[in-house]
């Protein structure tokens, strides 16, 4: 998941950038909000973690005109201001949480994920599944067949893209926007990461795509299953709700 | 404690008591002419009521009726004209007769043919016509002597001189008797008129009980009356420092609380950092940054603290003649090392020895550090921060001028705001820094002038005191 972080406190900035790396998140950072509107104008994200004190441009002015631009990213706003009524203000104006500073990174991390899977259209999928394999997000692991792997960030991160969009392409620079943000990549570092997690998951089938980018394809048994029991929805929500408890 | 109600009772009824009772003296002491002035009427009055009653001869026959009948006189009320006070004439008075008055009238030869049962004899020396004084039988009397060429008698009244001093005591003690019956209702009158009078006072008291203690908004001044207006007045003007000292500790409470946050989230989050990193650099540079979060928010409070106890009336606020170049001179001192550390040439220009100006040593040290910290801190490497003092006819110039980026022309006014800090900034502040060279400025009457150097490079920072 690649998060925008709109900080412009140096000490501060530095440690969510890290902390939220450091919990598999693709952080990019900037510290003014015209450049945060820049940010958000020319490259995709998946959650905003916006500070309302900036440079140049305060926070509630970036959302008012992200909001304006018709930019529909789930926002978390992160502040020193604590009264109801900036808080209020701030949720009226379009963002979709808000946090007193100082908050602890496990908590933003969570919120973050909350927001993001409200995004993706299904909130109550706390784990993603396919097949044997089995990604949480809240605790950043993978299981396949029931066994944890250890598995790379980097690793990690594409696994969790493809995971959340099975029977979807996902475009090359979408994924390596995912992956590495604003760092410099080489050209086939992509190629050398999906490779090792076909050689990990050979169960799962990681289409390439030429020319556009790469596909996990929904495992046989999960097709069988889909045909032959109607009722595969539901168990789906049911076993969710058994890890949500 | 004292009550101004007691006090004002005791001492007025002290008054009055005094009041009453040298009247009472002054009127035994002083009313003595009166007195007799009165008895000597009296003894005249007599006198001729005895004359024109016997305006004529009587023969022995009637003397002796008339004499019968006066020594038949019953002995109490023989006197009309005393009657009212006969009680004195039968206690314990002994030395006085029962008869205030006593008469007697002698023939040409100078016998007695008719006299009151008590009547002194008298001898013919003290006899003489007018008023006389006697003493007879260790009694004094007053004598009024008169004769009529008509009947040839002499006609004699006398009165005890007792009788007088009597008088003035009896009035004396009359004094005494109504001072002692009217005491208290005195007392009552009093006390009630100084409850109607002191209610004002009740009145401020029951307001200033039954506030919020942090209500400190002033007492109506129009209410209370002129004696204790004085009183209110400084006691608002307390209220209102209380006020103020009250406001300034809470704004600093909400700024600390909300100043703090960042540089704690920081190191709340540097620490997590911290736990959450897997190799010994990671860890280190996480701890490195918490402990540059520590420094970083004991200045943000040093700074508060500083700005809060920059307030007319502190210590900061105690003036005398001191040397701006001594101080300049020691803040230089201090902050060579920083200087040195960015590789800054930190000079010092003046062209007295000592400039001598009215100010409060600490709080001038303290904005000379700000100044000079700030030039350091924006100024980059290998640049250059200069610190003159300056003299001119009507002012001293405190300056310092950097190289650094200096503040663009339309936020210059906006930087002495608390906690505003240029945007884009990088180095590390607590965006208090010139709110407090301006208060320190404001406490010497001092101005605070930004500019840029003459080439229109950096920042240049005027302080002037006027001379």
């Amino acid at each position: 998941m690649r998060v925008l972080l709109v900080e412009d406190d140096e000490l501060l900035g530095d440690g969510l950038h890290k902390g939220l790396q450091q919990r598999q998140y693709t952080v990019d950072w900037v510290k003014d909000g015209i450049s945060a509107e820049e940010s958000l104008k020319y490259d995709n994200f998946d959650v905003l973690v916006l500070d309302l004190g900036l440079p140049k441009r305060s926070g509630l002015q970036v959302l008012d005109n992200i909001r304006k631009q018709g930019i529909n990213i789930p926002v978390l706003i992160l502040t020193a201001r604590e009264s109801l009524e900036d808080k209020i203000d701030g949720l009226d104006r379009g963002a979709d949480d808000y946090l007193v500073k100082p908050c602890d990174l496990d908590e933003l991390a969570a919120r973050i994920r909350a927001l993001h899977r409200r995004e993706m259209g299904n909130a109550g999928a706390v784990l993603l599944e396919e097949g044997p394999l089995t990604l949480n997000p809240s605790t950043y692991t993978v299981s396949y067949y029931g066994e944890t792997l250890n598995i790379p960030r980097r690793e990690y991160i594409v696994l969790e893209k493809l995971l959340e969009n099975v029977g979807k392409i996902v475009s090359r620079e979408q994924l390596i926007q995912t992956v590495y943000g604003w760092e410099e990549v080489d050209s086939n570092s992509l190629e050398v990461h999906i490779h090792n997690l076909r050689k990990k998951l050979s169960d799962i089938t990681i289409k390439t795509v030429r020319g556009i980018g790469y596909m996990m394809l929904k495992t046989k048994v999960q097709k069988k299953e889909t045909l032959e029991d109607e009722g595969f929805e539901e168990k789906k929500s049911a076993k969710n709700a058994k890890n949500r408890g | 404690m004292t009550s101004i109600r007691q006090r004002l009772l005791i001492n007025l009824l002290s008054c009055i008591g005094a009041l009453m009772i040298v009247t009472a003296i002054g009127v035994y002491y002083f009313g003595n002419n009166d007195v007799e002035v009165l008895m000597k009427r009296d003894l005249v009055h007599s006198n001729l009521f005895l004359q024109a009653m016997i305006s004529t001869r009587l023969t022995p026959e009637k003397i002796n009726i008339v004499q019968q009948k006066l020594t038949a006189l019953p002995s109490n009320e023989s006197n009309i004209f005393m009657h009212e006070s006969q009680y004195m004439f039968t206690d314990d008075n002994s030395t006085l007769s029962h008869y205030p008055l006593q008469y007697q009238v002698w023939d040409e030869n100078d016998n007695i043919i008719l006299h009151s049962s008590f009547s002194p004899i008298i001898p013919k020396s003290d006899a003489m016509l007018g008023f006389n004084t006697s003493t007879i039988n260790g009694t004094t009397w007053h004598i009024y002597t008169s004769y009529s060429p008509d009947t040839k008698y002499t006609y004699i009244v006398t009165a005890q001189y007792a009788l007088q001093n009597w008088l003035k005591e009896s009035v004396a003690k009359d004094d005494i008797y109504i001072m002692l019956l009217t005491f208290p209702l005195f007392g009552i009158l009093i006390w009630l008129i100084l409850a109607h009078s002191l209610r004002s006072l009740d009145q401020v008291t029951y307001e200033l009980s039954h506030r919020a203690s942090n209500y400190l908004e002033p007492i109506d001044i129009k209410k209370v009356p002129e004696e204790i207006a004085g009183l209110v007045d400084e006691l608002n003007k307390l209220l209102f420092r209380l006020k103020q000292g009250m406001d300034r500790e809470q704004r600093f409470a909400g700024d600390a609380a909300h100043e703090l946050r960042t540089p704690l989230a920081a190191l709340r989050t540097q620490a997590q950092v911290a736990q959450n990193s897997t190799t010994e650099p990671d860890v280190l540079e996480a701890l490195t940054k918490v402990i540059e979060g520590v420094e970083r928010s004991t200045h943000v409070v040093q700074q508060l603290l500083t700005l809060s106890r920059l307030v007319p009336g502190s210590t900061m606020d105690r003036q005398s003649r001191i040397d701006l170049i001594q101080i300049a001179k020691d803040t230089i001192g201090d902050t060579i090392n920083h200087a040195m550390e960015k590789d800054i040439e930190l000079d010092f220009m003046a062209e007295q020895a000592h400039t001598f100006i009215l100010g409060n040593s600490i709080s001038l040290g303290i904005m000379m550090r700000n100044l000079i910290d700030n030039a350091i801190r924006y100024t980059p490497e290998k640049g250059k921060v200069e610190v003159d003092i300056i003299e001119t006819k009507q002012l001293v110039i405190f300056r310092v001028s950097d190289n650094g980026p200096g503040i663009p022309a339309k936020l210059r006014g906006r930087v002495f705001e608390r906690f505003f800090r240029v945007l884009g900034t990088k180095a590390p502040g607590s965006g208090l820094g010139l709110a407090i060279v301006q208060q320190i400025a404001t406490l010497h009457n001092a101005h605070v002038r930004l500019g840029t150097n003459d080439n229109g490079v950096g920042l240049k920072v005027d302080v002037e005191f006027s001379k």
